[in-house]
């Protein structure tokens, strides 16, 4: 096991970490007596998880941690959530998650999520912050069983506009691959670099916006809910869309974000988040 | 899968794929702009200059790309089962309900006319595929080279998006062949990295463009479907 270094908050500042960090992080929920309860935790290098609510009638909260401060190339984190059936669970992170300027080698995040019959899953992280010369690859798995509910959301910054920090060249990859009841029903592939500051400027991909994110929504209801959706988020910036692809039994809501910064997008998006995760409602980090 | 058949001699190779991938091949291609409509709505696209870099980026490193990688993948494909997979991601890749419509409804219409051919009627692939995916079957049953058919692909997709443009945009015709001539070098460049490219190159940077698709939905005037 590596040695973990806590990196350095100033970017500017930042050495190349000769060491990499490595963490890997599994809960599994479990339902019993009407509740949402931990049936196991196991934590391991940088990736901690705590949970701040494991009692009451909510859903199970986890806040998933890098404790090495943030990512660079080389390090590793994968987390595995299994959640049973039945269960409602919300997972966030504790702090935005940066990313930042790699020396060599790329930065690489997997989560897995197995969403149990009829359980019902909110992944909630907060911003991931790319910083100038990081590179990023990322995936995030779902399975969802027959009767199973996600809701999904990525938020990206490029780059933070009020440490007038200046993204000129970085590797990010997302790949998001969902299943339900063993087939794909959603997938998402977002590539941008090496050049991303002449990409944030074109305007058929960021148009000089610095945040976006991405919402899917996997729910029977999914296409009553647009108008609802739109609603909250009127003007530019915003799309939504929803429809049930041929032999599904569930629908799916996707929404679109951009906006000029973290903050603004984070405005945007907390309603949406909150409406969509109904009475499981959000993390404190999301209710703004 | 069968083996691609023998290839074609290259004069009827190139009159089949123009076949296949002409305006007039009842796919319905007029009637998507694939957000381009939204985007001149909002003022994104108000020229040639304009449209020559949205569509380029699409192509380059967006929706455009990830249909040529997706067709690359389906021309190689091994098995039924591997096509079969394919054709499920690029349906779950559609970026709005308006882009599913468009790739789902093109792709099992370009089945349906394909079946003028025998070796589109020997594929036995039918019902529901992605534009790029039945595209891909198709001719590598017709034993047309790859490297040929993402070139034409590729240049049908941006053909489809000037013409969508030119009756949305102040251009002309004119206007319309220059930003096709501009279009070619990067048609073609994309056509190249397309044909070594696997799965894993999937991936896309237009993300406006991608938003503008949803937005066409609540669009009040509109010519196109998508």
């Amino acid at each position: 096991m590596d040695t973990m270094t806590i990196a350095n908050d100033e970017p500017a500042a930042g050495r190349p970490r000769m060491q990499r960090a490595r963490g890997e992080g599994r809960l599994t929920t479990k339902h019993a007596h009407g509740r949402t309860r931990l049936a196991g935790l196991y934590q391991d290098g940088c990736a901690k998880i705590r949970l701040p609510r494991v009692f009451g009638d909510g859903p199970l909260e986890a806040v998933l941690i890098n404790s090495s401060g943030g990512l660079t190339g080389g390090d590793r984190l994968d987390w595995s959530i299994a959640a049973g059936a039945e269960t409602s669970t919300v997972v966030t992170t504790q702090a935005s998650e940066k990313v930042y300027r790699a020396s060599e080698g790329v930065a690489r995040v997997t989560t897995r999520i197995e969403i149990g019959r009829d359980a019902r899953l909110a992944w909630l992280p907060q911003e991931t912050i790319l910083f100038d010369r990081s590179a990023l690859s990322r995936r995030l798995d779902i399975s969802l069983a027959r009767g199973g509910q996600a809701l999904l959301v990525e938020p990206v910054v490029f780059g933070r506009l009020a440490m007038r920090e200046q993204l000129r060249r970085a590797v990010f990859h997302d790949r998001w691959r969902i299943r339900y009841n063993g087939r794909l029903i959603h997938a998402e592939d977002q590539r941008f670099g090496p050049d991303i500051a002449l990409q944030l400027e074109r305007s058929a991909m960021l148009s000089g916006m610095r945040a976006m994110a991405t919402v899917v929504w996997v729910h029977p209801d999914a296409e009553d809910h647009v108008e609802r959706v739109r609603a909250l988020v009127p003007g530019c910036g915003t799309g939504v869309s929803a429809w049930r692809p041929a032999g599904f039994a569930t629908g799916k809501l996707l929404a679109r974000f951009v906006a000029e910064d973290g903050y603004t997008l984070r405005k945007r998006l907390a309603p949406v988040l909150a409406m969509l995760n109904g009475k499981a409602g959000v993390p404190k980090v999301w209710s703004i | 899968m069968p083996p691609a058949t023998e290839p074609v001699a290259e004069p009827a190779a190139r009159v089949r794929l123009m076949t296949l991938l002409s305006p007039s091949f009842p796919v319905g291609a007029f009637a998507y702009s694939h957000g381009v409509e939204r985007a001149v709505h909002d003022g994104l696209i108000g020229g040639r200059d304009d449209l020559v870099a949205w569509l380029g980026d699409l192509v380059t490193a967006g929706s455009g790309w990830n249909d040529a990688v997706l067709l690359r993948a389906a021309w190689g494909a091994g098995d039924a089962r591997e096509r079969d997979d394919i054709a499920s991601l690029a349906e779950a890749l559609a970026s709005s309900r308006e882009r599913h419509l468009e790739t789902m409804a093109q792709g099992s219409a370009f089945l349906a006319a394909a079946r003028a051919f025998r070796e589109a009627r020997d594929l036995r692939l039918e019902g529901e595929v992605a534009y790029p995916v039945a595209v891909g079957a198709v001719t590598r049953a017709m034993g047309l080279a790859c490297a040929e058919v993402l070139a034409a692909y590729l240049n049908a997709f941006v053909g489809t998006l000037v013409q969508a443009a030119l009756r949305t945009v102040p251009i002309g015709q004119s206007d319309a062949v220059a930003a096709l001539a501009r279009l070619e070098p990067v048609v073609l460049d994309a056509a190249a990295r397309a044909e070594i490219a696997t799965l894993d190159d999937l991936g896309s940077a237009t993300v406006v463009s991608d938003l503008l698709a949803m937005t066409h939905e609540t669009q009040q005037s509109r010519l196109f479907r998508s």
